[in-house]
Parts: structure tokens; sequence; C-alpha cells
């Protein structure tokens, strides 16, 4: 047995791993060994070397992220059972399972099941990361109490230099491409790598506000807003603290981001503008640009159209000014469609082609799609669904071709909308189902609603009211579990028209829910249908006079 | 004492011999009683005396305590011996089998002891009136399952809710499976039950009681005495502080104490010990027990306590041969003072220092056992607790506040009884130098040197 392995090792984590071994050479039937390593590539080197040098077998298993989630006791046990006599069993992937969903459910899943790996008869070994180390001894006290032994290695300059490595080699928009299961590995790298970033030292401290930057946008795309928005204000306070304004107007800029898809359109346009004073006070442009076009979204969001325009207008003349062909395009688009909202599609339909020219001009696919989806939906608008799903198929082909699934998924999503207004509900059904399998695929939750929502819709269409109940009840569901408030109103609505004859009470309960947000947000339909819900509640007075 | 067969002699093999995760039967050569060093309280003794002279006409209900790795299990082993010993129809009703412990209310522990009770009833062939439980199954299967959901008992019991259900199982027995069931598969499901027989509150107990009251004379019939339930488990139950730092652990004992305490019959539950000092508690049920730690000082937290630190060492020796394996006794003594009267830490950081080295057990060996300890601690360790372990520290009494049930539930705070309970933070929090930094400089005392623990 090699004396000296990994000789990147400090003496402390050496002296750690001779003791790691022993235990492990020495364990009989049922123990539980933890270690704590924040970096897998650390992880990868001490299994390799516990491998070579351990006179009996190990054999490795790295938790999967399932659907329906299969709790780590079940795929343990499973490679328990097949293991060769002796053999350690090395358990990976805890991170990835746990930085995600709920991590006290997680962990007090653990806690119960303690009595189960006991019937194991085998040496676990459990790699963890210290924040769910951490998280493990406070919330699993009892699983974590039957340790019999606990290690801890320190991360060394090598191993740690080639995890930044990982970590900044997606960019952030990439990162929204990637799978779901890419997602929550690349959630575990960043988490575990933010434990290496501890200490006063403002170099740290910026270095651990850009990784909860990442962490943010990642939780982000997966439509888990609540962590998104923690590791937001982290980041801005951290910036605060150092200073750093640039910093700071990205952390207030993705905040107004978050909160606008939870439908909280005030607070969000209030990080806008934050967003806003800090750009120009630093004389950032681009920047300036982004927190312009923000606040015309959010505008637009309120049905305020002539201030999102004015919004818009000034965005595009500093990109114009600044020479950002591609900012130009998107603000175009922008413009087009607050017009299409005013139901004025031939203007709309002028920007989108104005779009397009830059983006094709420019060689800038991403733009292209987007004008194409664009001019799809503003000839839908006008009823010429034919054209439209030319348009929708152009769009999708790019998508595909430079692999943007979440565009790709609101293609499908489209094509199904123009579908089902043909009148070709089968056809449509069968787009929506795509598009759900792409949401779930990447873990887009708003997507997933939105996709369920359209199925309930579809098969409403075809008189299947149990289907669209089922259907609707999901979508809401989801936009509840991701406070989408827009979502939560739209899909209420429905479900209660649907409820309307066998349940009114019902029906006007879930109803409120939409005239509720609408009133909060100024919606001009909120009175009319609040007024629809009146005249429910009045049968149902009527009805209980008559008994 | 004699040492049935060779000791231990090498840290090797001295390593396998404190596996701290296998609880000892009694009769064990292992076992050492530490009663003595406990507050001289024979607990389940106590308990079997405080059942047996309950007069006739009323029932003994009581909780009991005491940390994880405190002896609970043991001891609940111990009282159910002897209160068969003594002619009672006693109930073992392990709340871990049945429910999920990460989310328990009152309601899922009734059901639990209901089913317990008709399962035991038929182990011990004690044969409950057919058409009493028949009406009782009747009544949970139609307040909880929908039409569907009951026709289907007997095809879904093997999939939904099956840890090898026997499907030859009585209906009531099925029936009270989908019930627990929907409870442990959590969820909407668990909500909606529960709601369901919270509406029906009165009824609920009524037919609890039924049933207990129709286990209980058969039992007596068959020469029995009177009837104890006994429900271990519950003090593993998770630990959530609730908005207005209220506890799930308060919640369950306290606020339903009253349906808790409704059966006909005697009980004794098993309680987080984060409850020991919640102050209403005691007037919501009379007896609260705790298993205290073994003192290794007495409440002045500076007297050493002989007895205590004698008896764990002698756990240690009657595992191993201590002078074989350890450099000296004193090296021993080091671990055992560290302990805090824990018997696991004490098995921890023996089995720590075994790995540590491949020679004897050492002062700096063991040393590092304990810093690893105090590591471990260290991180429980939350800096809005200072203010609150310091004054345990300082002295040794509940400082009454309900903060302290985290702090109690991690173990940074031991519960100690002679005569009278005190308190003490665990030596290894005493010893982090996240605590002593904060203790000392609030006292103005130099700052010593972190993991120096000898100085008791």
């Amino acid at each position: 047995m090699s004396r000296v392995p990994l000789p990147d090792l400090d003496a402390e984590s050496q002296a750690e791993l001779a003791a790691l071994k022993r235990a492990l050479r020495l364990a009989d039937g049922f123990a539980l060994y933890v270690a704590r390593a924040n970096t897998l590539v650390l992880r990868r080197q001490i299994i390799a070397d516990l491998r070579a040098n351990l006179p009996r077998p190990l054999v490795e298993l790295t938790l999967s992220w399932g659907e329906p989630p299969e709790m780590p006791y079940e795929q343990i046990a499973r490679v328990a059972e097949r293991a060769p006599a002796g053999a350690v069993i090395s358990v990976d992937g805890l991170d990835v399972l746990a930085p995600s969903r709920d991590p006290d459910w997680f962990l007090r899943q653990l806690n119960w099941r303690r009595a189960a790996y006991r019937r194991l008869a085998r040496p676990l070994l459990l790699w963890v990361p210290e924040y769910l180390l951490r998280l493990m001894m406070q919330h699993a006290p009892d699983f974590f109490d039957w340790h019999s032994g606990f290690y801890e290695f320190t991360t060394p300059e090598t191993a740690l230099g080639e995890t930044v490595r990982q970590a900044y080699a997606v960019g952030d928009v990439e990162q929204s491409d990637l799978s779901l299961a890419q997602k929550r590995e690349r959630i575990a790298l960043l988490r575990g790598l933010l434990d290496e970033y501890v200490g006063a030292d403002p170099q740290i401290r910026s270095a651990r506000a850009s990784l909860l930057g990442k962490l943010g946008i990642l939780h982000h795309t997966l439509g888990e807003i609540p962590q998104a928005i923690e590791y937001y204000k982290d980041v801005l306070a951290i910036a605060r603290e150092i200073g750093d304004r640039r910093a700071e107007g990205a952390g207030l800029g993705n905040l107004g981001l978050a909160y606008s898809d939870r439908g909280e359109v005030a607070q969000a346009i209030d990080y806008y503008q934050q967003a806003l004073e800090i750009a120009r006070e630093i004389g950032d442009r681009g920047y300036e640009e982004t927190g312009l076009g923000n606040l015309g979204n959010a505008y637009s969001a309120l049905g305020e159209t002539s201030r999102a325009i004015d919004y818009y207008q000034q965005a595009l003349e500093i990109d114009q000014e600044i020479g950002d062909r591609r900012g130009e395009g998107a603000d175009l688009g922008n413009l087009g469609s607050v017009y299409r909202d005013l139901g004025e599609v031939a203007r709309a339909i002028d920007y989108y082609q104005q779009a397009l020219e830059i983006a094709r001009e420019i060689g800038d696919r991403r733009g292209e799609e987007n004008a194409l989806g664009n001019l799809g939906s503003a000839y839908s608008d006008l009823g010429e669904v034919a054209r439209a799903i030319d348009y929708y198929q152009q769009a999708l082909e790019i998508d595909r071709e430079i692999g943007d699934r979440r565009g790709e998924g609101a293609d499908l999503g489209n094509l199904g909308n123009a579908y089902s207004a043909l009148g070709e509900v089968a056809r449509a059904i069968d787009y929506y189902q795509q598009a759900l399998e792409i949401a779930r695929e990447i873990g887009d939750r708003r997507g997933e609603g939105a996709d369920l929502g359209n199925l309930g819709s579809a098969y409403s269409d075809l008189g299947e009211v149990a289907r669209a109940i089922d259907y609707y009840q999901q979508a809401l569901e989801i936009a509840r579990e991701i406070g989408d408030r827009p979502n939560e109103g739209i899909w209420a609505w429905n479900l209660g028209l649907l409820h309307e004859d066998a349940d009114p009470a019902r029906a006007a309960g879930l109803m409120q829910i939409c005239v509720d947000y609408e009133r909060e947000i100024g919606h001009p339909d909120a009175e009319a249908d609040a007024a629809r819900v009146g005249e429910i509640r009045a049968r149902i007075r009527a009805a209980r006079g008559q008994d | 004492m004699d040492a049935p067969q060779a000791l231990p002699r090498t840290v090797d093999l001295a390593y396998g011999a404190v596996d701290p995760d296998v609880p000892l039967e009694p009769g064990d050569l292992r076992y050492v009683d530490l009663n003595s060093a406990r507050g001289d309280e024979d607990l389940p003794a106590l308990i079997a005396r405080r059942v047996r002279f309950t007069s006739e006409g009323s029932w003994h209900r009581q909780l009991l305590t005491g940390h994880r790795g405190s002896g609970k299990s043991t001891e609940l082993k111990c009282l159910q011996g002897l209160l068969d010993q003594a002619g009672f129809f006693t109930v073992y009703v392990d709340v871990e089998e049945t429910l999920d412990l990460a989310d328990v209310e009152y309601l899922d522990v009734l059901v639990a002891i209901a089913r317990t009770l008709d399962e035991t009833a038929r182990v011990r062939k004690l044969r409950i009136s057919p058409k009493l439980i028949e009406a009782i199954g009747e009544w949970f299967a139609e307040t909880v399952l929908t039409k569907e959901e009951r026709r289907d008992v007997n095809l879904t019991l093997k999939t939904e809710y099956g840890v090898g259900l026997n499907v030859d199982m009585p209906l009531f027995a099925r029936m009270m499976a989908a019930v627990t069931g929907q409870i442990r598969s959590g969820g909407s499901a668990r909500v909606e039950t529960r709601r369901k027989l919270e509406q029906r509150l009165p009824v609920l107990m009524e037919r609890l009681n039924e049933l207990v009251d129709d286990v209980s004379v058969r039992a007596l019939k068959k020469g029995y005495k009177r009837l104890v339930v006994i429900a271990d488990s519950l003090e593993k139950m998770n630990l959530t502080v609730l908005e207005g730092g209220q506890t799930n652990h308060s919640v369950l004992f306290v606020e339903h104490a009253e349906q808790l305490k409704a059966l006909d019959c005697h009980v004794v539950y098993t309680v987080p010990i984060s409850l020991l000092y919640d102050r209403n508690l005691g007037a919501a049920f009379g007896d609260v027990d705790v298993i205290p730690m073994v003192k290794i000082t007495e409440d002045d937290g500076q007297t050493p306590c002989a007895r205590g630190r004698d008896l764990l060492f002698e756990i240690v020796a009657r595992r191993m041969d201590v002078d074989a394996v350890f450099d000296s006794p004193e090296t021993l003594c080091k671990l055992v003072v560290a302990s805090g009267g824990v018997v696991r830490d004490l098995m921890r950081m023996v089995r720590f220092a075994c790995a540590y080295t491949d020679d004897r057990i050492d002062g700096p060996t063991a040393q590092r056992a304990i810093l690893k300890m105090v590591r471990e601690y260290e991180r429980l360790i939350h800096r809005e607790d200072l203010e609150l372990l310091a004054q345990v520290h300082r002295e040794r009494r509940l400082p009454g506040s309900t903060h302290l049930s985290r702090l109690m539930y991690n173990r940074l705070v031991l519960p100690y009884v002679n005569g009278d309970r005190w308190m003490d933070v665990h030596p290894a929090v005493a010893a982090a130098p996240l605590f002593r930094d904060h203790f000392q400089l609030e006292r103005g005392w130099p700052v010593g040197q972190a993991g120096d623990l000898s100085g008791t």
C-alpha cells in the first residue's frame, strides 16, 4: 500500500485519508462513513486511491435524479444487493438530489429510513459537501448520529482550479439549454464550490457573488423562483458590501426578472428602476439598455402600453447609438409585440419584419427564431393560420438546429395553438404533448404548466370535461407551486368554468382567484370578470332560497 | 469482573468492539448499570410501580424522554418485561414502523395505536368481538376512504400501501393498513385523511375506546391485569419550529394532550427531548421522566463525579483490554470526560482514536479524536445560540426559554440528575473555539487552548 497517495493533499487530509482507509478495512457489517469533500474532482481522486489501495472491493454509486424521484435508500439498496461480498458502497450525488426540491423533505426521509439502512449490512461511504453535512447534522440528526466515522478533506489547489474551470465553461445563457439532469449536476458543482469560498477577502467575496449569481440563474431556468430570489439577494448583499456596482446592478436586474415571473410586476419595476439608476451612474449604456427593455416588458405586462412603448423606444435609441444590432432587433421585436397587444397587427408585422432582417443580416439565429415566432403569432391574430404555421415551423427548425430546447417547446406550443384554431384538436394535442415532454425534460416548470393548461383547453374543446379538469388542475398546482400568479388566475378561471354547472360554489371560489389577481394589478378585465362571478353567486343564493 | 472471553488487545480488534449501533439485549455481559450515576433512579422499576399502584378506575399516563443514545429503547424493553411479569397486557407500538416521523400528528398516533392493538390481540390469540371490530373497521373506512378505495382495498393493498402485507389479513387490519398507508403516503392524501378524522373526532375517540375496552375485558378474562400501551419512537419525530416559535413537538404533546390521554388504559409515550423543559407540558401530562446523562462532574460543573467516570470507563473496559489498547488508563479517562456522559460519543471517540493509529492509543491520538468531535459539534452551534449556551454553562440551570428545544434536540445541552435536574453544555461545545471565545470574552477570562478538556 502506498504511503503517500495523492501528493496534492495537505498533511491533515493525508492523515484523514489514512484513517478512512483503516476504518474501511476494519468495518464489519453495516457502518456509515461520511466524507466531506466539496468538489467532485477531489472525490474522484480519493475514490481512485481507495479503489487501488483497499484490500476489499469498492462499488461506486452516483445517485440519480428520476421522475418520480427515487429516494436514496431504494437506489443504494439495489446496488448493495448486487455488490460482491465484503464490498464497500461509495455513494455520491446526494448533493445533486438535495439542493433542489425541498432539502428538508429529503433530509427527513433520510432520517426516517435510518433503520432500513442498517439492514443493508454493508459499509456505506457517503460523500457530502460542507453545506450538506451541516444540513444533515441539523435536520437528520438521528441518521447522522449513527456514523462510525466522519472525515474531512480539504480541496487542493489543483482540484479547485479544475472545478473553477468547469464552473465557468458554461455561459449564463447556455445554462438554460442544459437538460434537467445536467442542471442538477451543475447546481451541485457550484454549490460545493461555494463552500470553498469562505472568508472576508474582497476577491473571495467577489468570486462568491459570481457563483451565487450562476446558481440563481440555474434555479431561475428551472422555474424554482424562490431559490433564485434567495441567491440573487445574496449576490446583491455581497455586491453592496464590496462596492461592486456592476454586480449590484446585475443582482437587481435578475431580482426584477424573478419577481416579474412570479407576477409581482410592481416589485419587479422597483428593482429594474434601481438597476437602471446604477447603469446610468456607472455610465454603462449596455446595462442601461437592458434596464429600459425590462421596464418596457414590465409595463407591457401591466397593460400600460404607451409607457412600454416609451421605454422600448429609449432602449432602441441606445442600441442604435452604440451600434448593438442584436439589441436593436430585440427592441424592434418588443415594439412589435406591444402594437400587437394594441390590435395594430399590421404595424406589429412591420416591426417584426425589420427585426427579422437585422437578425439575418448579422447571422443572429436566436433573434431570427424569435422574429419568426412573433410573425407566426401576428398572422395567427389576423386569422391567417396557415401562414402562421409556416412561420412557427421555420422557428422550430432553427431552435432544433441551435439546440434551444426551451424555444423548441414554445414553438411546439404555438403550433398546438394554431392547429387548435383550425379545429384540428387531435393534432394540437399531439404538439402540446411534445412540448410538455420537453418542458419536463429540461425542468421548465413554467412551460410545463402552460402546456398542461393548453391540454386542458384542448380536451375541453373536445368535450372531455373530466380530462380537461385533470389537466387544468395540474396546471393550477404548478402555477401555485412556482408562485406564477397570472397563470394561477387563468387556470383557476378555466377550471371554474368547467365546474360551473356541477358545483357552482366551487366554480365561484376558483374564478374569484383570477378576479382577485386582476384587481390587484388593475387589469382592465377585472370588473367584467367580477360581475360574472357575482352572477354565479346570485344563482347559488337563489337556489338555496328555493330549498 | 471476569472476562467471558479474550478481550480485544489491539486497536484493529478494538475498532469492531465499540460499535455504538448495536443495542445491548438484557443479560449481555457488556451491560453496565448506569443508574447510580444518573440520579439513582431505576426508571423502568419506578414506572412499573406507578402503573401497579394506580387505583382501579383510573389510569397512569406519562411521558418518557432522553437524548439519542441515552438508552431509551433498552429501558422501555426493560419496562415491558417488568409489566409482563407483573401480569399486565402490554401493547408495544413502534411508531417508526407505522408512521412518517417527518410529519406526525396526534390523529396519526391514535390510528397507529388502534392498528397495533388489533395486531397484538391477534398475535396473542385474544379474540376481539368480531361484530365490534367489523363496526369499527367500517367506521374508519367510511370516514377516510372513498367508495372506490374501499372496494379496491383488496386489490390495491399490495402495490400501494404494501410492505409485504398478507392478503389473508382480516378486513379490519386491511382497512387500518389502508388508512395508515394514506397517512404515510404524504401529500394531499395525508391532509385529507386527517381532516376527515378530525371532523368526527368525538366519534373517533369513542370508537377507539370501544376497541380499548374490548381488548381490556378480554385480557382480564384471560387472566391478565390491565392494558398498558407503550408508544415508542415518537421522540425521533422531526423538529420543526413553527411560526410564533412553537415547535411541532409542542403542538403534538401539549395542545393535543387531551386526546392522547383520552384512552381508557395506561399509556407511556416517548417524547422528544426538546420538550423536557416545555413549561406547558407538565400541566398537560402529569409525569415526564427523563433518562439523564451519566454525570462526569457534580452540579457545580467542577467537582469530578468519580462514580460516573468509573462506570463510563467500565463500559469501555468490558469491550477491550484497556491496558493493551491504550498507553495508559489516563488516556481513556480523557475521552470519558470529553464525552459528557454520552455513551455513544464515548464509543465514537474510541473508534476515531482506533482509526488514527496502528499502535496503542496515546495522548495525542486521543486528543485528535476529541478535536474531531469538537469540530462536529461546533458545526451545530449557531451564532445566535451563543448567549443562551453561555448562560447554561454558567448557571447549569434552565434559563426558561423555548429556544432551548433545538439545542436539546441537537444534543448541545445535556440534562443530568442528582436528586434535582441540572444541565450543562456538551463538553465538546465548551471546547469549541466559537463558544470558548464568546464565553471567555464575556467573563473576562483568559482565553485557553482550544480542545483542552481536562480542566474539570
